[in-house]
């Protein structure tokens, strides 16, 4: 799993769905498996199975790193695996409208934004894909912008500072809380017992 | 008492969160403090292995328990092959529980159970706590007054070694459930009623509490499918304030206070209740009186009908997105507009999970199930939600009935809400599931899942198709 992020430019995989769960992003019988190949094996692995004309299984999408979603991407079971899937196989942002909470809190601790388009800039992004499926996008956490290749197009991330911050230093929450060890220790001694 | 500050009236959320709020720098998430950290055997392992590649320990494993669910073969497809022999998954956990010290209910404990009945069930679940799982459904421990929500591994983690997790504060919205259920309804019902009014974003970001006489009126175990599947609603936290009922489910319990204790925490917990003119960032209404048996005809919890109803033609639905996803559900479910939902076989019925297999839903079943038998063609699975739900149903001889019903009486644990312990459907099976998702492939790849009441499962066993349990009344 990548430890921090830095800029991603990429042709985009369009899965315009909404409500893609994470049962379809990797399904439970997967949630467990051990190691990269494995997690990139289950990735959307009953869609895969279901259909060769599922986006992932065409040729021309292979290597490609940012995912454009339906809105509400994410949303149903809380695996993390569904984050661990998307990095596994090769995926290094998630560009939507609106993603379920918990899955994009999932992201964030695999240094996976899961980019925030307000619906114009959206459909906008959208259209450019469609007139050339080859267009390149780039994702700077950084400059905090999606630029769309040969054009003006710069939309704002819709990812807050904090989190911005945390994937592109790779200091992670974990770290962060540990730093406040101490003042948990002093709550624990104040507080009221419940 | 905790100071929650003065000022305008507080919310149960407001409440419980302002009391947990270990740091909050302008800007950033809140460190939350959690007060109780449930593990199940589905999410645990790279947790575990955090841990360790950053040389931490479990901090409070007084406050950590641990059970076997996810993973837990049910008995429905045979004994395995290997004998008796657990998942590795599941034997992982109770080993890495038993190296640092946390309590593990294993499959051969009294009280083990599906992770969100067993916390109420035990007393450890109680109003006022924070509580995270690694699991969606987490949300059901809010029927007793907890603030509880889903964390993913990672922060399985971060609650392990720190007692600690980075939280955004939630908005807040109050469902506000009124009038008298029907005969045959039940709280399944109305939160299946409410996500095919509302949809399956209308909570998203919100903390949704219930309230309104019919949620007084309802039992703690009813009070909790309506928290349960608020996940469905896209939200991560479900409440319910404190009171009477709360306190008469609780006393008693395990790991409930006792004594002067018990007086102590009920005042406590009393006080945490959502006061009269608290105000909410948003507010529903549902006209219990109004709902019907619900079942669902698609691929997401809010493609719900009454089971008197037909399924919907997409092309009466104005947006196009949620035409398409229409099709798409009804192309999976190979369902056809028009045509009555009562009526449509199943292969199989659930009767179980972390929304459906308290006790009040088999006596539910049981009492449908009574004297009659399941069709020929259908299998009938009843899944208890836990050993002392089992053994007590088994106490009012409810297993007895639903054998010589001809229903298979598994052991206890996920079973065929979710496909990771062998429990599955066959590809192009429908099943009908008093579970909390119809989510493509949830009960197996390519399965058509039907989410209904206990009640509505039991009536549709019988007939082998969806059926409306009022049909079998006088």
């Amino acid at each position: 799993m990548p430890k921090k992020f830095s800029a991603v430019t990429s042709k985009l995989v369009p899965l315009l769905i909404p409500n893609v769960d994470t049962d379809q992003i990797i399904p439970a019988q997967y949630v467990n498996v051990s190691g990269e190949d494995a997690l990139a094996g289950a990735l959307f692995a009953n869609r895969k199975a279901e259909s060769a004309d599922f986006v992932l299984n065409l040729p021309e999408m292979k290597d490609r790193a940012i995912m454009l979603c339906g809105a509400n991407f994410g949303c149903g079971s809380s695996r993390e695996a569904a984050a661990w899937a998307l990095a596994a196989g090769g995926f290094r942002a998630v560009i939507g409208t609106t993603f379920h909470e918990t899955f994009a809190r999932n992201c964030v601790q695999s240094c996976l934004p899961t980019v925030r388009l307000t619906a114009d800039a959206f459909d906008v992004l959208v259209a450019a894909h469609y007139s050339n499926p080859d267009l390149e996008v780039r994702v700077d956490l950084e400059a905090r912008n999606v630029t769309v290749q040969d054009s003006d197009l710069s939309f704002p991330t819709g990812i807050d500072d904090f989190t911005a911050d945390l994937m592109v230093s790779g200091i992670d929450e974990l770290t962060y809380l540990l730093e406040r060890k101490n003042m948990i220790a002093k709550f624990e001694l104040d507080r009221v017992s419940l | 008492m905790p100071n929650f500050g003065t000022g305008r009236p507080k919310t149960l959320y407001e409440k419980i969160w302002a009391s947990h709020v270990v740091d909050q720098v302008p800007g950033h998430p809140a460190v939350l403090y959690v007060d109780l950290h449930l593990v199940h055997d589905g999410t645990y392992r790279r947790a575990f292995e955090l841990l360790v590649e950053r040389g931490l320990r479990v901090a409070r494993t007084d406050l950590t328990f641990a059970v076997t669910d996810h993973c837990v073969p049910s008995g429905m497809m045979g004994t395995p092959k290997n004998g008796n022999a657990m998942p590795a998954v599941v034997q992982g956990l109770i080993k890495v529980c038993n190296e640092t010290g946390i309590k593990v209910f294993g499959p051969d404990d009294l009280e083990q159970g599906i992770v969100h009945i067993i916390g109420s069930e035990l007393g450890l679940t109680q109003p006022g706590k924070t509580i995270i799982c690694g699991d969606s459904h987490t949300s059901t421990h809010g029927a007793l007054g907890a603030l509880a929500f889903a964390v993913g591994t990672t922060e399985i983690a971060h609650g392990l070694a720190t007692q600690c997790v980075l939280q955004q504060r939630s908005k807040t919205m109050r469902v506000r459930i009124d009038g008298k259920l029907k005969p045959g309804v039940s709280s399944k019902d109305i939160i299946l009623a409410l996500l095919a009014r509302e949809g399956i974003t209308a909570g998203t970001g919100y903390a949704v509490e219930y309230s309104g006489a019919t949620v007084a009126g309802m039992s703690v175990d009813a009070r909790m499918t309506l928290c349960n599947m608020t996940a469905e609603l896209g939200s991560r936290i479900g409440l319910v304030s404190p009171d009477e009922r709360t306190l008469a489910y609780l006393k008693g319990r395990a790991f409930a206070p006792r004594g002067a204790d018990w007086d102590a925490a009920c005042e406590r917990w009393c006080a945490l209740a959502t006061e009269d003119d608290a105000v909410f960032d948003r507010e529903l209404h549902v006209n219990a009186n109004a709902v019907a048996p619900m079942v669902t005809y698609g691929t997401t919890p809010a493609m719900g009908i009454p089971v008197t109803g037909r399924i919907p033609n997409p092309d009466s639905i104005a947006d196009t997105t949620a035409r398409r996803a229409c099709v798409e559900a009804l192309r999976y479910m190979d369902l056809h507009p028009g045509d009555p939902i009562a009526g449509k076989k199943v292969s199989m019925v659930f009767i179980g999970s972390c929304t459906n297999a308290r006790i009040e839903d088999l006596r539910a079943a049981a009492s449908l199930l009574d004297g009659r038998k399941v069709a020929d063609g259908t299998r009938l699975i009843v899944v208890a939600g836990s050993q002392s739900i089992k053994r007590q149903a088994e106490s009012e001889g409810l297993h007895s009935l639903f054998r010589s019903a001809g229903a298979t009486w598994g052991i206890p644990g996920c079973s065929l809400c979710v496909g990771m312990n062998g429990d599955m459907a066959a590809p192009g099976e429908y099943v009908a599931s008093t579970s909390n998702r119809n989510f493509q492939g949830r009960q197996g790849p390519g399965v058509r899942t039907f989410l209904l009441s206990p009640l509505t499962a039991a009536a549709t066993a019988i007939k082998g198709q969806i059926a409306d349990p009022r049909s079998f009344r006088s």
